[in-house]
């Protein structure tokens, strides 16, 4: 049988339970539980993240292509009507 | 190039707000209300979104499943999509539910992890979602490799009821507490924290679903714009 603490004691110390068959506390579980959840979430969030980042570079990309090509148009048509007009 | 406008994307911002709205309730009522269990005290409240979570996972694997037909039977990029979210919130939540459970086994039974008929099952089931995504990352987005992956989005959804049965059909220490032979929920705020919690993470899935499905029809329609680019010739110009 455990000795009670005394008044004294409790007022002066804090122990750990000796001897207990507690191996793991549900509290510590549960939090770690729960943090290791919206882990997993957020975690899938930020790969969304990523394929989003991914997909606005290729686009900003083929944006570039197409203004590029479409200045290019613009150019050879300028020329074209340049020559037109020439006596 | 066209603007393609989906019909239903005007759905997505009250869908979000409605599942934030039932996420926060769910925290509210299982953490403040819903009682400490008698017997295994506070890590019980665990439960409130373990099984909502596997609840997710079945979500994920029916949309992989569903996708996956489709596509079999008339491949469409939006059906081939909506498989390869479906797997990935599969798998999103199978972590989840394989992260929780055994957290709660520690205090409930003592260890962490046991060869149990549903924990195997489920394991196996996770590890074939992973195994597709895996396949979808590296083996190419061919017609081909699409077929394949949609086989094998099949073969884990038939996986699905084994686990779901397997509790029934072999034992184990898996408990049953909700459904058929199960004691249910003794505390009207149990019921409740459980309730909302399989609505707000349905929800939850949907959303990532969603969100998901659309990330990659955009991915695909890009695909197409920078393959029609090359045949217009701008790739000698640029580098896309």
């Amino acid at each position: 049988m455990e000795s009670q603490p005394t008044q004294e004691s409790r007022s002066t110390e804090f122990a750990p339970v000796e001897g207990g068959t507690e191996q793991y506390k549900g509290g510590t579980l549960l939090v770690a539980a729960y943090v290791l959840l919206w882990l997993v979430l957020m975690g899938y969030l930020f790969m969304l993240w990523r394929k989003q980042r991914a997909l606005g570079r290729r686009l900003s990309d083929l944006e570039a292509a197409m203004d590029r090509a479409a200045a290019a148009a613009g150019e050879s048509s300028a020329k074209a009507r340049e020559t037109a007009n020439q006596p | 190039m066209t603007q393609q406008k989906n019909r239903f994307d005007g759905w997505f911002p009250p869908l979000l707000v409605v599942t934030t709205g039932l996420i926060v309730a769910t925290i509210y009522v299982a953490f403040v209300r819903a009682p400490i269990e008698a017997r295994m005290g506070i890590v019980q409240k665990i439960f409130y979104f373990h099984v909502p979570s596997a609840y997710s996972m079945y979500v994920g694997a029916i949309a992989c499943f569903v996708g996956s037909v489709g596509y079999l039977l008339k491949p469409t990029d939006a059906r081939d999509a909506f498989a390869r979210a479906g797997a990935e919130i599969a798998i999103v939540f199978g972590a989840i539910v394989l992260v929780t459970g055994p957290l709660w086994a520690a205090k409930a039974w003592g260890y962490f992890w046991t060869w149990d008929p549903r924990l195997t099952t489920a394991m196996l089931s996770w590890l074939l979602y992973v195994a597709y995504a895996v396949l979808r990352a590296f083996a190419g987005d061919g017609p081909g490799e699409s077929r394949f992956a949609a086989a094998l989005g099949i073969l884990g959804a038939a996986n699905l009821p084994i686990i779901h049965y397997s509790v029934q059909k072999w034992g184990g220490q898996h408990p049953v507490v909700v459904g058929s032979g199960g004691g249910g929920l003794a505390d009207p705020d149990m019921k409740l924290a459980f309730a909302l919690g399989m609505i707000a993470f349905t929800f939850f899935s949907i959303t990532l679903l969603w969100a998901r499905t659309r990330l990659e029809i955009i991915k695909s329609r890009l695909l197409r714009a920078e393959e029609d680019a090359i045949d217009l010739g701008l790739d000698d110009r640029t580098e896309i």
